[in-house]
Formats: C-alpha cells, sequence, structure tokens
C-alpha cells in the first residue's frame, strides 16, 4: 500500500524537470565549493567544503527542492488530497509522501556528500568517504522532514520557507558561538557533525542523536497536523 | 444508508447543525447555497471535517467507511503528476476495487477517452470533475456517492447522460447525495430533497401533506408562545423541551419557526422535519 501511495511523490519528482533545476544548481555550488578549495591546496580545504558550499548552502536547499517538488509546491494536505479522495487513510498517505522526500533527500546528499569529498581531494579519502555519506544521509532526511512539517502551515505550504528562514537564524553560528536553540534545528547539528562549532558544546554523538530525534518529532507533528485531509 | 444525529460542524464562517437526518439509498438531493452549508455537509460526510453528534454511512463512521465514499466536490482534485489512466487504476487499487472495469471502459461511460493519455495537471476543471465524477460511478465499491453540482459543468446531452447514470448506480443500491442551488436539478432527479438554510434542514421538500415539525430548545414554553402567533402554525403542543408544531407547509412551518426563534430570542436546540401520523377514525 506504502509503494502505491508513493506513485505519486515519485511522479512529481520524476516528471517534473523543472524540479530538478534547484537541485542540480545546489549540487554545481556544492562541487564548485570543493573544487576552489582543492585549488586552494590548504590544509583542511575538505573540511571547508563539506561545511561551507555542502553543510550550509546545498543540503538545506537541496532537500527544500525536493520537498517542494514532491508536493508539487503545495501544501502537505493539498499534496495527499488527491490519494485520500480515493479511500486511502490520510496518516498513511501523508507517510508516504513524506518517507518519499526523505528518501530521495538522502540519497541525493549522501551521493553529493562524497562527491565533494572527492573532488575537493583528502588525506583520508575512506574515513571522509564515509563520514560524508551518512551525514548527508541523515541530514537530508533530517531536513526533509523538517521542510514537509513546514507544509502542513499556510495555504500552499508556505511554513516551508518559513522553517528555512529559522534554520538559517537559529542554526547559523556567529563569532565562533551558537545558541543552544540551534539544537533544534537541522542547520545547528549537521554543522557539529561536519566539524563546526558544536550547539552548547554537545558532543557529535549526541548531534546525530539530535538529528534523529529532530526527524522522529517532525515526522510525528506532521501526521498530528494532517489527521484529516 | 446514512443517518446524521445531532450532527454538527463549523468551518468558520459556515456552520452546519444540529442535524438529524436519515439518507436512505437513492439520490437525495441537499437544496441550498454554499453560505447554506450544503458544501460543508458533503465534506463532513466525506469526513473532510470533523463534526459533533453521530454520523453513521451503512453503519461506519465517515472515516472508516473511506474507501467506499467518492466525493466530487466543485474544486475536485486528481494525482496531478499522473496520466489520467494511471490515475483510475490508483483509484482501483486504493479502493480494492478489483471487479472494477478497465480504464478505458471507465472512461467512456461519461464519453472521456480522448482524455486517457492526458496528464491530469495539463485538464482544465470541467474535465477533471468529469473524471471523478466518472470514477464514482463506474467503481463496484463505492456506495456514497456526494457530488456538489453535478450538473453545473455539463452540457445538455451529458446531463441526460449524467442523469440516467446517477439513477442507475441509485438502483443498485448506492446511496447518492448532491448538493445544488438549483431548486429544478433537486426536483428533476432526486428521490428526496432537503432545503438548507444557515446549516439547518428548513424543509422536506419530498414531503407532502400535513407536517409536524419537531423542535428542541431549553425554552420551550416561550417558544411555543411566539410560535403560537405565527399564521402557518395550525397547532403547537409543548412539553418539556420539546415542540411539536403542526402545519400543511412544511417551508412555511419552518419559517415561522425562524420567525419564531428571532421574536422570542430563546435559543434552538435542534429541528427534525416529519410527515403528520395519519388520522385514525373513531
Amino acid at each position: 500500500m506504502m509503494q502505491t501511495l508513493a506513485q505519486l511523490p515519485l511522479a512529481r519528482l520524476t516528471r517534473s524537470p523543472w524540479a530538478w533545476l534547484p537541485v542540480v544548481f545546489w549540487s554545481a555550488v556544492a562541487i564548485v565549493v570543493a573544487f576552489a578549495a582543492r585549488r586552494m591546496g590548504s590544509d583542511g580545504g575538505v573540511d571547508r567544503a563539506l561545511l561551507g558550499g555542502f553543510g550550509s548552502v546545498a543540503l538545506p536547499l537541496l532537500s527544500f527542492a525536493v520537498v517542494g517538488a514532491t508536493l508539487s509546491s503545495d501544501s502537505l494536505k493539498a499534496a495527499v488530497r488527491p490519494v485520500v479522495t480515493f479511500g486511502a487513510s490520510p496518516a498513511r498517505a501523508v507517510l508516504a509522501t513524506v518517507l518519499t522526500g526523505m528518501l530521495v533527500s538522502a540519497v541525493l546528499s549522501a551521493l553529493l556528500g562524497i562527491a565533494v569529498v572527492l573532488v575537493a581531494g583528502s588525506a583520508h579519502v575512506a574515513s571522509d568517504l564515509v563520514s560524508a555519506f551518512w551525514i548527508g544521509a541523515l541530514g537530508g532526511a533530517c531536513y526533509a522532514a523538517w521542510f514537509s512539517f513546514g507544509a502542513t502551515f499556510g495555504q500552499r505550504g508556505t511554513g516551508r520557507a518559513t522553517l528555512l528562514v529559522i534554520d538559517y537564524l537559529f542554526g547559523a553560528s556567529s563569532g565562533g558561538t551558537v545558541s543552544a536553540l540551534a539544537l533544534a534545528t537541522p542547520r545547528g547539528n549537521v554543522h557539529s557533525l561536519l566539524g563546526g562549532v558544536s550547539p552548547s558544546d554537545v558532543s557529535q554523538r549526541a548531534s546525530s542523536g539530535a538529528l534523529v530525534l529532530l526527524t522522529v518529532a517532525c515526522l510525528l507533528l506532521t501526521l498530528r497536523r494532517t489527521r484529516r485531509v | 444508508m446514512i443517518e446524521l444525529e445531532f450532527a454538527r460542524a463549523r468551518v468558520a464562517p459556515i456552520g452546519v447543525g444540529p442535524l438529524s437526518l436519515r439518507l436512505p439509498v437513492g439520490i437525495t438531493a441537499l437544496q441550498g447555497t454554499k453560505q447554506d452549508g450544503v458544501a460543508l455537509l458533503l465534506d463532513v460526510l466525506a469526513a473532510r471535517v470533523p463534526a459533533q453528534g453521530r454520523i453513521s454511512v451503512f453503519g461506519l463512521t465517515p472515516a472508516a467507511a473511506r474507501r467506499a465514499i467518492a466525493h466530487v466536490p466543485l474544486d475536485a482534485v486528481l494525482p496531478d503528476a499522473l496520466t489520467v489512466t494511471e490515475t483510475l487504476d490508483l483509484a482501483r487499487t486504493l479502493r480494492g476495487d478489483v471487479a472494477a472495469p478497465s480504464a478505458a471502459a471507465r472512461l467512456a461511460v461519461l464519453g472521456l477517452e480522448p482524455l486517457a493519455t492526458r496528464r491530469v495537471r495539463s485538464l482544465d476543471a470541467r474535465e477533471v470533475r468529469a473524471i471523478a465524477l466518472a470514477e464514482a460511478l463506474t467503481s463496484k465499491v463505492v456506495r456514497v456517492i456526494l457530488v456538489e453540482e453535478p450538473f453545473a459543468t455539463v452540457d445538455a446531452r451529458a446531463l441526460a447522460v449524467l442523469s440516467g447514470l446517477l439513477r442507475r448506480r441509485a438502483q443498485e443500491g448506492a446511496c447518492i447525495v448532491i448538493a445544488t442551488a438549483s431548486a429544478r436539478d433537486a426536483r428533476d432527479v432526486a428521490d428526496q430533497r432537503f432545503v438548507l438554510q444557515h446549516g439547518l434542514v428548513v424543509a422536506d421538500a419530498s414531503v407532502r401533506g400535513p407536517t409536524e415539525l419537531h423542535v428542541v430548545s431549553s425554552d420551550a414554553r416561550i417558544l411555543a408562545g411566539a410560535l403560537a402567533r405565527e399564521g402557518a402554525v395550525s397547532e403547537v403542543v409543548a412539553s418539556d423541551q420539546r415542540i411539536i408544531v403542526r402545519g400543511t407547509d412544511p417551508v412555511a412551518l419552518a419559517h415561522a419557526v425562524g420567525q419564531a426563534v428571532l421574536a422570542s430570542g430563546v435559543q434552538l436546540d435542534s429541528m427534525r422535519l416529519e410527515p403528520s401520523p395519519p388520522e385514525v377514525a373513531p
């Protein structure tokens, strides 16, 4: 049943060439930053490429574009209404749509993370590839859940953009410090995992746990807000 | 069979209820405008908006009966990224409608075959509604069809075809509820007609002859006094919180209750229209 319900969000993704434009663009930005880091040739180039072009820009905006495409740039309720009309349970329809966005976002982000490491070059390629892969996958999935929750607000799911702004405002570090609120944003924890400043000096293990918790919390809140479609 | 007992719902600024109605197998028309709550009542029956009171759809709640309910509002939506054929196949899978005819045969009932390969996104609103109607009318598991203004977007030729299809589905045991502002559409197609005003059923337009209106109010005696002064009312019987109002014209009777409520300033809890029991000869 979930496979059947995922048919619509997948079709929206695969049959809308324009939906891929921002995905390609933000991926290109991350690759260009990685290439520049390689050209500069200094130590820590891969870290800067992962933290800057990938973690700060490409990962959130790529996930934002993927979620927008699975929802046809509409609210989550409006996006699942066509299948609920045919008798599907709203909760399952929402879950299938959000999970599709999370899976696609996780896969693309993980692959982009690998590409950034390869382009930037690294003295510890194997370990950097593994790190970029799982942080990209976890971050991509968390961002997709975060934006899907945002899409439950506003007539056309405009809450998605609001959460993007909140992520940038509260998740960003300033002057080498980051507020404790960053723990409640994907950005704060992704930065911590990629070697940036940790919110409240928590460990990287805690940041990965926070990302998982944030993903689950967003999923549950999304389901709660879409009980009726 | 759909049954409502003291059902009420509100999506600001429109509200319906409290309503106590029985909508049997056949075609029932809810006559009124959107502001009167007819479309909202369809949303309630389709489990799209929460409601208070008891609502039973063939013995189940609307949410539990979702697969057997086809809802075709004026702004019907279909899966935008799929083709029309894929949409009908998806509907068949989601409803568990294994006995449904092929997509081509389903489209043929309303002459929609040329749209089979079109992407839903490329269709206009009239075509989307037509496909939603074709899906509802040809499904083998759908037992409740809720249609808002079924004849609003069809031409004269299709109108006769659509009327015939609705009638045939009703004869097969479906409970069809149409919401329309057109008294003519309601009269032409429906077996039973309810007139809604401001969310309340003010008349069962299919009732003929002496009529009883059962009214519940916390200030029954005051309301009964006001009702006794209304010309359309032939008899008022008040007891505790209940009032039975008798007359011959259901619409005038309901209007009289509205006037009496306004004049007395009391709260109306519910109102149900029933034909008077036949007189028994001594």
